[in-house]
C-alpha cells in the first residue's frame, strides 16, 4: 500500500507545491507544510475509497492541513534534508515573462486571506462549483458568490500597469 | 489581463528543479513532526490515561479497605469523566479526509472554546469541588459538615493561588497560539457569514 501511495503522490505532488506555495513565503515554511501534508494524507489514505476524485481528495486534506495547522513563524531555514529546488517557482523557464507574471500572481494570492487563497487556487485549478462547495463545506450558491468577491479583489490587488487586468 | 488569462498562466506553470522522488515521499513517511493538533490530542489521552491509572488506584484500595460504597463512587465518576472526555474528543476530532474546510474550522473554534472554557473553569474548580465534596460526604455520611478550621484555612489560600496561576497560563496560551487561534477564527467567522 505504501508503495501505492508514494506513487499517487509522486505523481499529484504539483497540488501538494502549490498550496505550500499560496500558504507559506519562506522555504523552511513550505518544507515543513510540505510534509505535514503527505503525512496527512497517508493518514486517510487507508479511508480514501474513491468515493471522489483523487484531486478532490488531496486539496481537500492539503486545504485543510495548510488552513488549520500552526506553524511558528521561522526566517529563512536552510531545509537540509529534503531539496529545495522543487519548492521554487519555475526557474528553468527560458519565457521570463511568463516567470514574472507566475510570481507575481503569487504574491498576489498571498495577499489574501486564508479562505480567498483556497478558494482562488480552486478557481485557478478549473474545479466545477460542485467540486469547490464539496472541498470549502459550503453551497455551491455561496461558491460563486465567494468566487466573485475574490476575483474583485485580486483584480484590485494585481497592478494594472503590469498585467492590465481590467 | 483578464482572469481567464491568469488561470492559464496558473495551469501552465510547472513544477521544475528536483520533483521529489518516490524515496523522498517515503522518507517523509518515516519521519515525526510535531503538530499543535497532534500535541493536543496527545495531552487529552495522556490526561485520561493518567486519570484512569489513578482512579483505578483509588478504587482498588476502596475495595481492599471493603469500603464499596466510596468505589463504586470513584468507577461511577471516573466513568462519567471518560464520557465527556469521548464526547468533547468526538466533537473535536478533525477527520482531514472527511471532513469539508468548515467543518474542520468549526471543529477547531470548538476545541479553542473549550480550552477557554476550561480555563475559566479551573479558576473555580476548587470552590466548587469543595462544595460537591462537602454534599456527597453529606448523603453518605448523613451528618452535617463539620468545621475544621485548618482544613479550611487550607482551602482559602490554594483557591485564591489557583486563580492567580491561571491568568499567567493564559497568557501563554495567548502569547504561543494567540494569532494562530485568531486567524482561525477570522477563517471561520468568514465562511460562517457567506452563509449568512
Amino acid at each position: 500500500m505504501e508503495q501505492v501511495f508514494t506513487k499517487l503522490i509522486t505523481e499529484n505532488q504539483g497540488i501538494i507545491h502549490k498550496v505550500c506555495n499560496i500558504y507559506c513565503k519562506n522555504e523552511g515554511d513550505r518544507a515543513d507544510l510540505f510534509q505535514e501534508i503527505i503525512l496527512q494524507l497517508w493518514k486517510s489514505y487507508e479511508s480514501f475509497q474513491g468515493r471522489s476524485k483523487i484531486s478532490t481528495w488531496m486539496y481537500r486534506i492539503a486545504l485543510n492541513t495548510a488552513i488549520t495547522s500552526f506553524r511558528k513563524q521561522k526566517k529563512n531555514k536552510v531545509q537540509q534534508q529534503l531539496s529545495i529546488q522543487e519548492f521554487q517557482i519555475p526557474d528553468v523557464r527560458p519565457d521570463e515573462d511568463f516567470e514574472e507574471k507566475l510570481a507575481t500572481l503569487y504574491q498576489a494570492i498571498r495577499q489574501l486571506s486564508k479562505v480567498e487563497r483556497a478558494v482562488i487556487m480552486l478557481y485557478l485549478e478549473d474545479k466545477s462549483y460542485q467540486e469547490m462547495a464539496e472541498i470549502l463545506g459550503i453551497s455551491e450558491s455561496n461558491v460563486g458568490v465567494k468566487l466573485n468577491r475574490v476575483k474583485k479583489k485580486l483584480k484590485k490587488i494585481i497592478k494594472p500597469e503590469l498585467y492590465g487586468v481590467r | 489581463m483578464e482572469l481567464d488569462e491568469l488561470k492559464s498562466l496558473w495551469q501552465n506553470q510547472q513544477l521544475v528543479g528536483k520533483a521529489h522522488s518516490e524515496q523522498d515521499i517515503q522518507a517523509i513517511l518515516k519521519q515525526k513532526t510535531n503538530p499543535i493538533l497532534k500535541r493536543i490530542y496527545d495531552k487529552f489521552f495522556l490526561e485520561m490515561g493518567i486519570s484512569s491509572i489513578i482512579v483505578a488506584c483509588i478504587t482498588g484500595a476502596y475495595i481492599y479497605q471493603q469500603n464499596y460504597a466510596l468505589a463504586m463512587m470513584s468507577i461511577l465518576v471516573s466513568g462519567l469523566i471518560g464520557s465527556v472526555y469521548w464526547l468533547i474528543y468526538k466533537q473535536v476530532n478533525i477527520n482531514f479526509s472527511l471532513d469539508s474546510l468548515k467543518v474542520a474550522l468549526s471543529k477547531m473554534e470548538r476545541l479553542f472554546n473549550i480550552y477557554d472554557k476550561l480555563l475559566k473553569y479551573v479558576r473555580y474548580m476548587l470552590g466548587i469541588g469543595f462544595c460537591i465534596g462537602i454534599t456527597i460526604g453529606y448523603f453518605i455520611n448523613k451528618k452535617p459538615f463539620e468545621f475544621n478550621l485548618k482544613f479550611f484555612v487550607l482551602l482559602t489560600a490554594i483557591v485564591p493561588i489557583s486563580i492567580v496561576l491561571s491568568y499567567p497560563m493564559k497568557w501563554l496560551i495567548d502569547y504561543m497560539y494567540g494569532q494562530h487561534i485568531q486567524e482561525l477564527k477570522g477563517a471561520y467567522l468568514e465562511l460562517n457569514d457567506l452563509e449568512k
